[in-house]
């Protein structure tokens, strides 16, 4: 039987042709790599075909490699700006958060919300609430100062 | 910088240092650069796409949990390429064809030419037609040096499809080559 009529054959081409890549980048098993190896050695045409890759890898390899002009860079400035950006819009919520909470208590306490009926006015409660209340202002106190350190800073870089 | 380690760059960038980070923009800016090129076909937009990577890497450095820094960084080069050419899927109005590309005149390539200005020309057309996935595989290998495995990384798919899309890719690229006459 002449070769190109047996279908194993071709089978076998078009098996080895499917894995010409790989077996070029050596990245099939060892025992595929014999197999191609083997068959490559016995078959004109597939070893065209490989040859025929091969030199595409090598033209794409000659290709030129591409330069620029400008080098590329972070900009220490944008970043670190932009970080202390985020720093401040922290800062400010968490001012307007706590500055909203006191206003919120100082009402209530004005409108005598925290003191029963019948509770004597220097009861626990009483300091308590005075207690929140002066926490909450020095929590206020102490971010309004960040912000402002913060700024200076800025504004000195 | 310069004889810095990798990952001790890496560690410096992830702690924060823009310097540690601009010395690993150093390193691989080449690579990336010519990548997004074969990619895009067009200077300017290899240069966008790169600076809007190496900007994107540097917000999720922290992210980078090991492992090869060259497939990291090519993985959001690529997805950069990715959404420019869809950008330019959606902005083009059919003036340009998908293979025009642009070369940079002689002085933006480097100096060990041993191609004809057509040959590089015709190989990057020839490029620039083969279907993206297609493309992009040949490129990571070819241009990206990247193993079967990175490449599946980088791409996110299995290591068959990316010996099927370099395979079929390659012989593409012969048959468009062999058309052309310049293999
Ligand atoms: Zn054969």
């Amino acid at each position: 039987m002449k070769t190109w009529f047996n279908p194993f054959i071709k089978s076998e081409c078009l098996r080895t042709r499917a894995r010409l890549t790989s077996y070029l980048d050596c990245e099939l098993s060892d025992k595929e790599q014999q197999e191609l190896k083997l068959h490559l050695k016995s078959c004109q045409s597939c070893c065209e075909e490989y040859n025929s890759l091969r030199q595409t890898i090598s033209l794409l390899q000659h290709m030129p490699e591409i330069r620029s002009e400008h080098t590329f860079r972070i900009d220490e400035k944008n970043v670190t700006k932009k970080t202390c950006d985020r720093k401040l819009l922290i800062l400010s919520r968490t001012a307007a958060v706590v500055a909203i909470i006191l206003v919120l208590v100082c009402i209530g306490d004005l409108g005598h919300l925290f003191t029963p009926t019948g509770d004597s006015p220097l009861g626990g409660q009483f300091w308590l609430v005075r207690g929140v209340e002066l926490g909450l202002l020095v929590a206020l106190i102490v971010l309004i100062s960040c912000i402002l350190v913060e700024l200076h800073r800025q504004r000195k870089r | 910088m310069n004889d810095v380690e990798d990952d001790k760059l890496i560690r410096l960038s992830q702690q924060g240092s823009v310097e540690a980070f601009n010395a690993l923009i150093e390193r691989y800016q080449k690579e990336a650069l010519n990548i997004a090129f074969r990619m895009l076909g067009n200077l300017l937009d290899a240069e966008d796409v790169c600076q809007v990577s190496w900007l994107s890497a540097w917000k999720s450095i922290r992210n980078f949990r090991g492992g090869s820094f060259r497939a990291w960084e090519l993985s959001i080069v690529s997805n950069a390429c990715r959404d420019e050419l869809r950008k330019r899927k959606r902005k083009r109005n059919m003036e340009t064809s998908i293979t025009d590309c642009s070369l940079p005149s002689t002085d933006g390539f480097t100096d060990d030419i041993v191609l004809t200005r057509e040959k590089v020309e015709a190989v990057q057309k020839a490029l620039l037609q083969l279907p993206y996935e297609q493309r992009l595989a040949v490129i990571l290998r070819v241009y990206g040096d990247l193993n079967y495995k990175e490449i599946s990384k980088v791409m996110k798919c299995p290591l068959g499809t990316v010996r099927s899309r370099l395979n079929r890719g390659l012989y593409y690229l012969r048959d468009l080559l062999r058309d052309g006459e310049s293999l």
